[in-house]
């Protein structure tokens, strides 16, 4: 009888140490990294990611916001994954996004440069 | 009696079904997920093009990482579910190193292109400044030669006007050496009548 008692005692104490776990603070880890995505994508939405590489932008928005949904759900593998999804998605939208801001700005000097040199060619036909 | 048996031996067959369904279940290995064939090739992609290799290889090596880490969870717990995530995560960090080389070229071509231009501004104020040189040079010929003109005019001017000097001086002495021709051959008349 007292072993049965025994054994009922530790099946109660193992369940409710799993519920507490369950229960308790989330894993530091997955909110550091939720935190992480959050961070990448709030500095992508202040690049010009919005402008041009908007597509990125609105998944790594969408995972970020799935990750938060998780945490908030307490599933917190799936929080992680959207977490790690979302972070290389808003960097990917921040370095598109300066690609192609640096390619349109080169774009714009070259047409200067154009310019230039056809105005360093006119004068110099009449003046002779 | 003999039910009961029955009984026990029907259950013992439901479990040993369901243990065996379950191991079997168990050694049933997963198919590999297409991701992380997906994510090998594009990293693949990303890794034989010189741009990406010589401009970005921080972020190339970033996506090799994740995609090494990707193939070890699947050969050693088949966690279908995670691989993917992580092929998919390998996969666009591939994508990230692309556009990181592109960004980096784009930067190199700005910075060729603003050289180029300093250079043509240089050479534009260079060659202002020459033909205000030109222009100022000439402009000073041309003076100097308006003053030689005046000066030679003056000088034209006052030897006209000393030779006019002489020639009324001459006027003057030869109207005084007529008068006194004049008078003397009047004073020589006067005496003759008398």
């Amino acid at each position: 009888m007292i072993s049965k008692k025994a054994v009922i005692q530790l099946l109660l104490l193992c369940g409710a140490m799993g519920l507490s776990s369950c229960a308790g603070k989330p894993p530091a880890a997955t909110v550091s990294q939720v935190s992480q995505a959050e961070l990448a994508v709030q500095q992508a939405s202040k690049s010009k990611a919005p402008e041009y590489a908007s597509l990125e932008l609105y998944t790594a928005r969408e995972q970020l916001a799935g990750a938060q949904e998780a945490l908030r759900q307490k599933e917190y593998t799936q929080a992680r994954r959207w977490a790690e999804r979302a972070l290389v998605n808003a960097q990917l939208a921040e370095t598109k996004a300066e690609a192609e801001q640096t390619r349109r700005a080169a774009a714009e000097l070259r047409q200067s440069i154009e310019a230039l040199r056809r105005e360093a060619q006119k004068p110099a036909s009449p003046g002779r | 009696m003999r039910n009961i048996t029955r009984q026990y031996i029907l259950l013992y067959l439901v479990i040993g079904t369901v243990i065996g369904i379950s191991l079997v279940g168990c050694s049933h290995t997963p198919p590999r997920p297409v991701e992380l064939d997906q994510a090998r090739t594009a990293y693949a992609e990303a890794r034989d093009n010189p741009q990406v290799a010589s401009r970005a290889p921080v972020a190339l090596r970033e996506a090799e990482e994740t995609l090494l880490h990707a193939e070890q969870i699947w050969d050693k717990e088949k966690d279908v579910r995670e691989v993917q995530n992580l092929a998919a995560v390998a996969r666009q960090r591939a994508e990230v190193a692309r556009a990181a080389a592109e960004q980096k070229q784009a930067e190199a071509e700005l910075e060729e292109l603003t050289m180029a231009r300093d250079r043509l501004l240089l050479d534009a104020r260079t060659r202002e400044a020459q033909r205000a040189q030109e222009q100022a040079e000439r402009a000073q010929r041309e003076a100097d030669q308006a003053y030689q003109q005046v000066r030679a005019t003056i000088t034209q001017n006052a030897q006209l006007e000393q030779e006019l000097a002489y020639t009324k001086e001459e006027f003057a002495a030869r109207e005084a050496a007529a008068r006194e021709a004049a008078a003397k051959a009047q004073a020589k008349r006067r005496t003759r009548t008398r």
